[in-house]
């Protein structure tokens, strides 16, 4: 139980950090509906990024001390085995997982301010 | 084992991140450019750390899948089977093409949409090459 409030507590924590970069970062004018839109699903894609690198990093450091409380079979080379794998997984899932929604927050901000630009111009 | 992995990861991450600002092209100057500019960095490593942890592992896997080949391979003549060294070259190039082939597409996107628009001058990822460009 209290694993899991620790893990919210962290995730909480990542989704705020992520939510207030991209809404600082993406300098986006919420004059429109679709402006306002498009700050909101980058705030979001923000806090996304942000609670699931903040969440992968806490369930590595989980993991592993779980995997330390098991028993010594096969010369510890299971417990090594199963660090490998997860420290694999959480690598990846940060690395691609988190560039890929940075990545999609950065692509919808630089749309939504072509927009905005283009209409300005427009008017 | 687990600290080569990540140090591929990093060491990859850190060449990728280089090498976006050393050599991308320069975007447009504007608000929020060097931003961007971060991004495509970011975007570039994590490519290339994923690139070089799935290599490592890839190598490591062959070298020490070795002892199956002999057991599952049919070394009796019984019949094909499936090689692991096969299976393990086929899902590295899996996950690199999956995994970092999607991250630099992205990059790639990103770098087109900051580098489109108004033509106020060209700020490089790196200011060496904004100004290379700019001598060109």
């Amino acid at each position: 139980m209290g694993a899991l409030v620790v893990a919210a507590v962290v995730t909480l924590f990542g989704v705020t950090v992520g939510w207030i970069a991209a809404k600082r970062l993406a300098l986006l004018p919420g004059v429109t509906t679709g402006q306002r839109l498009a700050r909101v699903s980058v705030s979001l894609l923000g806090a996304i990024a942000g609670g699931e690198i903040a969440s992968q990093l806490y369930d590595l450091v989980h993991r592993l001390q779980l995997n330390a409380k098991l028993d010594g079979s096969f010369g510890g080379r299971f417990q090594h085995e199963i660090n490998a794998l997860d420290v694999v997984h959480a690598v990846s899932t940060i690395l691609f997982d988190g560039a890929l929604l940075i990545g999609l927050a950065t692509a919808v901000a630089l749309i939504a301010r072509r927009g905005a630009t283009r209409a300005s111009i427009g008017a | 084992m687990i600290g080569l992995t990540i140090a591929f990861a990093v060491g990859g991450f850190a060449l990728g991140s280089y090498l976006a600002y050393r050599y991308a092209p320069p975007l447009v100057r504007g608000r929020g450019s060097t931003a961007v500019g971060v991004v495509i960095c970011v975007l570039v490593g994590a490519a290339a750390g994923l690139a070089c942890m799935y290599v490592y592992l890839g190598i490591y896997a062959l070298i020490h899948e070795g002892p199956l080949t002999g057991v599952i391979g049919g070394e009796n003549g019984d019949g094909p089977t499936a090689s692991p060294d096969a299976n393990i070259f086929a899902g590295t190039v899996y996950s690199i093409a999956s995994q970092s082939g999607v991250l630099l597409a992205l990059a790639a996107g990103v770098h087109l949409l900051g580098s489109a628009g108004g033509a106020s001058g060209a700020s490089g990822l790196s200011g060496a090459s904004g100004a290379r460009a700019e001598v060109d």
